[in-house]
């Protein structure tokens, strides 16, 4: 039986106004993503692929064009709505780690639980869990400048993945490590999403991440260049 | 909303320079505020207590009419009854009976128009601070005929203790001039010129003979055992003293000058709080604008990752929480410093005329509850109010905008 679709975009376009020129950021492009898939969007910078990514995380809504998240359709939602859709269903990771200094390892992966207004003991249990599956089981009172590059980036996935999201969408997640630790961290998330089935979508000019994903899409000028399953 | 506090302490702490120096001007701020008030409150509290101590009394009763005409006719009705209640009401300190009567001063050589007070020494102890002015003599305790004056009078007069005066009245039940011989028993410095040179007092009973007014008198002084009361309309002091042909005032109506400086000084705090207001909304504004924009980033990603736009307007409010929290109590402890230490030393401005009073003793900031609950309270409740602007600013941000680098 096929898996249902986690992204269905159907001719979505992005145009930017910058003062009287227009500029085409995103031609119309269909996309769609099974769920349990590991999809890297690759291409050169100005092809389109963080515009395409702002627009499947509900960040951005296109110029025209439809977008469907985990069988919803994000077009006709509030900002509130928006924000509510993004913390259940959509987990987000990004090339700087973007973690809060000021909360702890574990508060920073504690956060968007307490958004959804769960129970103190149902929170601190998953944080514990997650932190554990991302090897930093011990590391929880930490501050993320008490952390290695490397260390935080595992933060940042473990904040992705705690809320339990259908899809984990994650901008050039390699760029600020070293190969060593960022090839880790791919083999990491591959686990993740074989073992629990989560679905990754990685934006990327890192041919690591091309090589190790189970799908790559291939953007252009704003078009899509080609699309090959492995 | 335990953990949006822990964020705002923590935030707030992140650069405890910025942090310390906002808490510090709006604490000054606060602290000019607790300052003034106390300063102000002590002005007032002490030119009232010199007003009211130094010889007029907390409330006076009169005959109705007597105070505009001064008709020595319009003795207190039932004087000596009403005087023996006084003096038995659980409110009163001290009741003393006065006559009082415009009379012409005579020595060898020269002469002067004085306000002629007969008085019991006794009782007025019990009103007025009087005796405590003698410079030279006695406060009427020697012979019958003594009279005690000012200083200034006495210069004017040219006449020192033991030296005689001739004093004409217009007595009541006709008004026939009555004149009697007095000698200087007492001079008098009260500090206040209008005092010194204007007042003379003997004693009661011959001022009741000199102006042919039996057993009765003009006025009854009252100390009231809290100097509050003589403010406090509801009270049936009011009605039981001052019904019928008498009436009974507290200071805010004998010197109603003192009421006015008392309404000009609330004003002033008034705008002072007022300035001090714009100075917190400003130093507020900015110290959040400048924490928003250097952590715009930061703003982005918690929005990307599902705070709601409502949710981000409470974490800067509840930063500016924080904030005036810190600004408040550091306020209170720069205004309790200020305070304590003016209070110590006093600002000397004794023999300046404030209202129509002399100001007779250094004056001192003088607490009250309400410049640490209210004011801070007031502070707080103003931030919030204030962090509305940058709160709804950080609610509206577009993530994307925000994170500039984003998805």
């Amino acid at each position: 039986m096929e898996k249902e679709f986690v992204i269905e975009a159907k001719g979505v376009t992005k145009t930017y106004a910058e003062g009287e020129v227009k500029v085409h950021a995103l031609h119309p492009t269909d996309l769609a993503v099974r769920r349990g898939e590991f999809t890297a969007i690759a291409g050169p910078s100005g092809s389109g692929k963080t515009t395409l990514l702002n627009l499947v995380s509900g960040l951005d809504l296109p110029t025209s064009g439809r977008v469907r998240l985990a069988g919803k359709e994000i077009g006709a939602m509030s900002q509130g709505e928006l924000s509510d859709f993004r913390r259940d269903h959509i987990g987000l990771i990004f090339q700087a780690y973007n973690l809060i200094p000021v909360l702890t390892v574990g508060e920073n992966v504690e956060y968007v639980l307490l958004l959804r207004g769960m129970a103190p003991g149902e929170r601190a249990e998953r944080v514990r869990r997650v932190l554990e599956e991302v090897g930093l089981g011990g590391k929880r009172n930490r501050f993320p400048s008490q952390l290695s590059g490397g260390q935080q980036q595992r933060v940042a996935i473990a904040r992705a993945m705690v809320p339990e999201p259908d899809l984990i969408l994650a901008d050039e997640p390699t760029a600020n490590l070293d190969s060593a630790t960022g090839s880790a961290l791919m083999d990491m998330m591959k686990e993740l999403n074989e073992r629990r089935g989560i679905t990754f979508v990685f934006s990327t000019h890192d041919r690591m991440i091309m090589d190790k994903s189970s799908r790559l899409i291939t953007l252009k000028d704003g078009r899509v260049q080609s699309d090959t399953l492995k | 909303m335990n953990f949006y506090l822990k964020l705002a302490w923590r935030n707030n702490l992140r650069n405890k320079r910025r942090t310390g120096l906002a808490a510090l001007a709006v604490g000054l701020g606060l602290a000019a505020l607790i300052f003034t008030d106390a300063l102000s409150v002590g002005m007032l509290s002490g030119i009232v207590d010199t007003a009211t101590g130094t010889f007029m009394g907390q409330a006076q009763v009169h005959r109705r009419g007597f105070t505009d005409t001064m008709d020595a006719d319009l003795f207190v009705e039932g004087g000596p009854a009403l005087l023996a209640r006084l003096a038995a009401d659980p409110l009163v300190a001290g009741a003393a009976p006065r006559t009082v009567t415009f009379a012409m001063i005579a020595s060898p050589s020269n002469s002067a128009s004085v306000m002629l007070y007969g008085i019991e020494p006794s009782a007025e102890r019990g009103v007025s601070r009087l005796d405590r002015a003698l410079k030279a003599g006695d406060y009427l305790a020697g012979e019958p005929g003594a009279i005690v004056i000012g200083a200034a009078l006495a210069a004017t007069l040219e006449v020192e203790l033991g030296d005689k005066l001739v004093v004409t009245a217009a007595a009541a039940g006709g008004g026939d001039l009555a004149q009697a011989m007095f000698r200087v028993g007492g001079i008098l410095d009260t500090g206040s010129r209008a005092m010194d040179s204007n007042l003379a007092f003997i004693r009661l009973a011959k001022a009741q003979e000199l102006l042919n007014l039996g057993g009765n008198f003009h006025e009854i002084a009252v100390a009231f055992g809290n100097i509050d009361h003589a403010e406090d309309a509801s009270l049936p002091f009011w009605a039981d003293y001052g019904g019928g042909a008498n009436e009974a005032q507290g200071w805010p109506q004998l010197v109603p000058e003192l009421g006015a400086a008392r309404g000009m000084s609330a004003f002033g705090i008034f705008i002072t709080a007022v300035i001090l207001s714009g100075i917190v909304a400003l130093g507020i504004t900015n110290t959040l604008f400048m924490s928003l924009y250097e952590r715009m980033f930061e703003f982005g990603v918690l929005r990307a990752v599902g705070t709601r736009p409502g949710r981000m307007a409470l974490m800067i409010v509840a930063e500016a929480a924080v904030l005036a929290l810190l600004s408040a109590a550091v306020g209170m402890a720069i205004g309790w410093l200020a305070s304590h230490i003016t209070g110590i030393y006093g600002l000397d401005y004794t023999g300046v005329d404030f209202a129509g009073v002399t100001i007779l003793e250094p004056i001192r900031p003088k607490f009250r509850p309400l410049q640490y609950w209210l004011y801070p309270a007031a502070l707080f409740l103003f931030t919030l109010i204030v962090s509305l602007y940058p709160a709804l600013y950080a609610a509206r941000m577009n993530p994307i905008k925000a994170m500039r680098k984003s998805l």
